[in-house]
This record gives structure tokens, sequence and C-alpha cells, in this order.
């Protein structure tokens, strides 16, 4: 805007209104408030109850530092409690978003939850998660993913490939299908920075995958069986009821941003997988309570967690490809050289057209021989009575 | 039609001439006249209950169906549902004999069959649907209705089947007999 006012005064000297107009924008700027990168820093307790609303299974409190750049970039470290060993940072850069797992020990076993040794990360092992475009953090906690929602969703809610949904199939598939089956109906603010202060959820299943391939990759026959219960389960459940909701309340000024500070999510039984028929189903099965306990102004946000420790095992799905017969959810490599690799990357490349070759579907070239072998059959013995009562009145007419 | 004695005797005379498939005493054939009956009932529930169920807004009545993959399941279970009160309302009629009713439910319980084979070799574990909605009335877990459908579906195919046979193999003894 000042770069238009500048142009339009020297082409007409005579006129001061563009220098009025610029002195009006700048002076917009201060009263709205500086659009400078901010850090958000808060707490969040989750607690889960049980079909009658009442009774605790789960509860945990999360505290999370979310930085916020006003070009859409953002970077999110969580230090929630359940995993005391393994920190989270998850950041979008303008291009991709890229998640590192920081462990201490040995992550292969996958049992260290219940290794409480102090995470270093001089010392921690890396995991890695790249998505291309701006995406959910889908391994974040509850908390956590709360806390995203509220301040960095405005820009992936708006986009249109997403059109207010929490999460894209397309990009990643789990064996929780639930984050997908909502829609919300949010609720910004209108200026910087664009935090969610209140909003609706729906259950709304006009994108969800028509067959359980879109939703999981299973490996063998109990997930098999598993992801086609779960899937399922889901297609049966009414469109259109609302599930959950946001809300927020008591506005606080926090270096001159004028925010709600604390920050409600609460979800019914119905917005679970669980049937529409079970008792209880309309009562509460999540709550989150989100505390923001500070805004600080920062310089820039890079979007893209650092490397730390020895090397990161990457799982890239960008690389994913999914059709009738073959499943390739990610490559999946190692970085020792610090350098991420972009998607063009040759090797990279060669490498998937390789892996992909070899990722035959579970069970799936076998049930379409048998459902085809099945309704050849289902129409035979439909059309039986047809063919005897023709040939009765065949041999009648003889 | 008498149980005993001439009557016994002129039901055979009847069956060689107009072959009625089975050697049948009035208790019996009460009997299977009230199956019959319950049988349509069922039928008709199923049917009707199925159709009720299409009214809520469900995704996977959009879907292809898994087996008929050209046919949705909405147009699936529509079809369904009209066959089956079709038969179910012909049970109660009395158009036809007592051995073409039992042949007609047989041939539908048998379709069932077929379909849920193939569901059940084919690994898919969807939830049976026979009753369209009508067990959320009731807050039915799964399992639950699992069960009654599966009592259902086998009250109207292991009776109708033996019935059949029998009746197979009463008109085949009445043939050579006859010859």
């Amino acid at each position: 805007m000042y770069q238009i006012a500048v142009t339009n005064v020297t082409k007409n000297r005579h006129s001061i209104l563009p220098l009025v107009f610029a002195f009006l924008v700048g002076a917009f700027e201060l009263i709205a408030g500086d659009i400078s990168a901010l850090k958000f820093i808060g707490t969040a307790e989750r607690t889960s109850f049980g079909l009658d609303g009442k009774t605790i299974d789960i509860k945990f409190v999360g505290r999370f530092e979310l930085d916020l750049d006003p070009s859409g970039k953002w970077l999110m470290t969580s230090f929630t409690d359940p995993a005391p060993n393994t920190r989270f940072r998850i950041g979008y850069d303008g291009t991709n978003t890229t998640e590192m797992e920081y462990f201490s020990g040995d992550f292969a076993d996958g049992d260290n939850d219940n290794k409480i040794v102090s995470l270093t990360y001089e010392t921690a092992t890396s995991l890695a998660s790249v998505y291309s475009g701006n995406e959910f953090p889908f391994d974040l906690w509850p908390t956590d993913q709360f806390a995203w929602l509220i301040f960095a969703s405005k820009q992936y809610q708006s986009d249109t490939n997403h059109l207010g949904r929490i999460g894209d199939l397309s990009k990643r598939l789990q064996f929780d299908p639930m984050g997908f089956a909502l829609k919300i109906v949010p609720t910004f603010s209108s200026d910087w920075p664009p935090v969610l202060k209140q909003a609706e959820f729906f259950f709304d299943l006009r994108d969800y995958p028509k067959n359980p391939i879109g939703l999981a990759i299973p490996e063998n026959e109990m997930d098999f069986k598993m992801v086609n219960g779960l899937w399922s389960q889901m297609r049966s459940k009414t469109s259109g009821v609302k599930v959950g909701s946001i809300t927020s309340d008591l506005v606080k000024n926090f270096n001159g941003y004028t925010l709600p500070s604390r920050y409600k999510l609460e979800v019914t039984w119905r917005g679970k997988c669980v049937p529409d028929n079970a008792v209880g189903i309309d009562n509460l099965s999540e709550l989150i309570v989100l505390n923001l306990v500070d805004v600080q102004r920062i310089g820039s946000v890079v979007g893209r967690p650092e490397f730390i420790g020895p090397g990161v095992l990457v799982k890239d799905y960008r690389f994913r490809y999914v059709n009738d017969d073959t499943v390739m959810e990610y490559l999946g490599y190692n970085i020792d050289d610090k350098q991420w690799k972009s998607s063009e990357d040759p090797i990279l490349r060669m490498r998937a057209a390789h892996n992909r070759v070899n990722s035959p579907r579970f069970g799936n070239t076998r049930n379409r021989m048998v459902k085809t072998i099945g309704g050849v059959i289902i129409v035979l013995f439909f059309l039986l009575p047809l063919f005897l009562i023709l040939k009765k009145i065949k041999s009648n007419y003889e | 039609m008498t149980t005993s004695g001439r009557g016994a005797l002129q039901i055979q005379f009847q069956s060689m001439e107009n072959p009625i498939p089975i050697q049948q005493s009035g208790r019996w054939v009460k009997f299977r006249e009230y199956y019959l009956w319950v049988s349509a009932v069922v039928l008709i529930l199923a049917g009707v209950s199925k159709t009720m169920g299409l009214q809520k807004p469900a995704a996977f009545l959009s879907d292809p169906n898994s087996v008929f993959s050209f046919l949705s399941n909405k147009q699936l279970i529509l079809g369904a549902s009209f066959v089956e009160v079709s038969i179910g309302t012909l049970l109660i009629a009395s158009v036809f004999e007592l051995a073409s009713r039992t042949k007609m439910l047989f041939w539908i319980a048998s379709l069932f069959a077929i379909y849920r084979s193939i569901l059940l070799i084919s690994k898919e574990p969807e939830p049976c649907r026979c009753f369209g909605q009508i067990f959320d009335l009731f807050h039915l877990d799964d399992s639950m209705v699992n069960f009654i459908t599966n009592s259902a579906f086998l009250f109207l195919w292991i009776p109708s089947g033996l019935l059949v046979i029998a009746d197979f193999y009463a008109s085949s003894k009445n043939r050579v007999t006859a010859d």
C-alpha cells in the first residue's frame, strides 16, 4: 500500500491525497496493533469421560509453545506430560509441514513411555514426518492439537482443499478415523492474531472415503478386520449432527493484544467412533480446557524443526501412493547429513517408484475375486424362478 | 383333509393325480401355515424397517455396494426391501399352495445366505442391516443386533430348506408310486 501511495505522489505532484491515504493506512495499523510474529505459551488439561459422561477415564495436563508468523508459518513445541521422555516439535515453513519426535533411548522397541529418563536433545533419537503443504499435527497429543486449532489453524481451515475439515485423509492415513469425519464451523478474530474464538463441530461424511482403502493401511489380518470394522461403523453414522463445540472467555490483554485467555473444547460421545444407538451417546466424552498464559513478540518463524542428535529416520508422506492394488503410505529413509530432502530428489523418487511396486494391498485381490464370483451366483440364483417358470410354460405349451 | 383312515388314503389318491408334495396331517399343515405366516411377518418387518432406515442421512447409503459395485447401498436396500415385502405378501396371501410358498421362502433365504457368505469369505465385517435402524429404538448393542438378525435368518432358511427337501423327497416317492 505504501508503495502505491509513493508512486502516486511522484506522478501527481499537486495532489496531497495519496499522502493523506498513506498516513491513514499507517495510523490504522498503529491503532489495530502491530502484526509481528508471536509466541503463544499456555497449558491445556484434557479429561476423557466414560459413556455416563461422569466417570473420568483419562486426565492429563499438556504444556505448549506455538510461534506464529503473519506469513502463515508456524512452529509448535509440545511439553506434554504423558510421555516424559518424548518431545514433539512441528512446523509449517510455507511449503511443507515437518514433524519431529525426539526420543531419549531406542524408539525401535516401541516402549518408550515406560522408560522415564531425562530427555536431552544431544542424545535424542529423532523421527520425522514430512507432508506437503500446511497440515494438521497428526501425532501430537489432543491438548497440543487443540492449541494448534486455536492459534494456528486459520490458514489451514480457510484453504479450499480443507474447507473447515480437521485433518486431510489424502495426506495421512490413520487408524482412528474420527478426526477426518468432523466438519468445523469456526469464528476467528478478524484482526491479528487470528485466534479461534468459538466453533461448532458437525459429523460430516460427505468426503469420507467410500471404502477402507483411504482410511488406513492394514498390514495384517487383525489390522484389516479392525480397520474394516471402524470404517463400517463410521459410515453408518448420521451426518449433519452437532457433536461438539469450542467456546472462549476471560478476555485479557497480553502485551497489547486483547485475547480470550480460556478456551474450552467439549465433544459428546456422538462425535466418537461408537454406534449412534449406544446408551449415553449425547453425554460428554471429552473436555479440554486451554489456558493462555503469555503472548510474546518474536522476530520471525522458521517453521521447520531443527536437527538434533545423531540422525533422523524420516517418514515422507509426500510420496504416498494408493490405488486398488497398491498401498504405500510413506517413503521411509534416513537423513545423516542434517539436510532436508526435496520431493524432487532423484534418488528418493527412484526409491519411491521401486517401493511402490513392492507394496501390494492386503487382502484385496482375493476379496475382489470372491465378490465377483459371489455376485454372479446371486444374480443366477435370483433369476432361477424365472427360468423355472419359463421352462414350465414351454413344457405346457409343447 | 383328515388325518387317518380313509381320509389319508384320499390324500394319497389326490397326490397321484394332482401331486401334493408331502403327505400331510392337519396338524402338520397348520404348523406349516403358522411357520409361513411368522416368516412373512419377519420378511415384511425387515423390508419396511429397511425402507424406513433410508430416511436417515448416512454416508454409506450413497456408497457403491461392496458386492454389486454398480449399485449403491441405497438402491440395493430398496430392491431387497421390495423383494422381501413382495414375498412376504405372497406368503400370507395364500395364492399359491403351501409347497410353492415354502420354495419361495427358501429361495429368498438362500439369496440372503449367499450374500452373507460372500461378506464372510471376503472378511468384510459389515454389521448386518437386515432390519434397518429398527434396533436403534431399543439401544441394542451390535452383538445383540447380530444375534437377532442371525437367528431370524436361520429361522427363515433352515426350516424352509428342510421342508423343500421333504417336499422333493415326497413328490419323487409319489412319482415312483404313480409309475
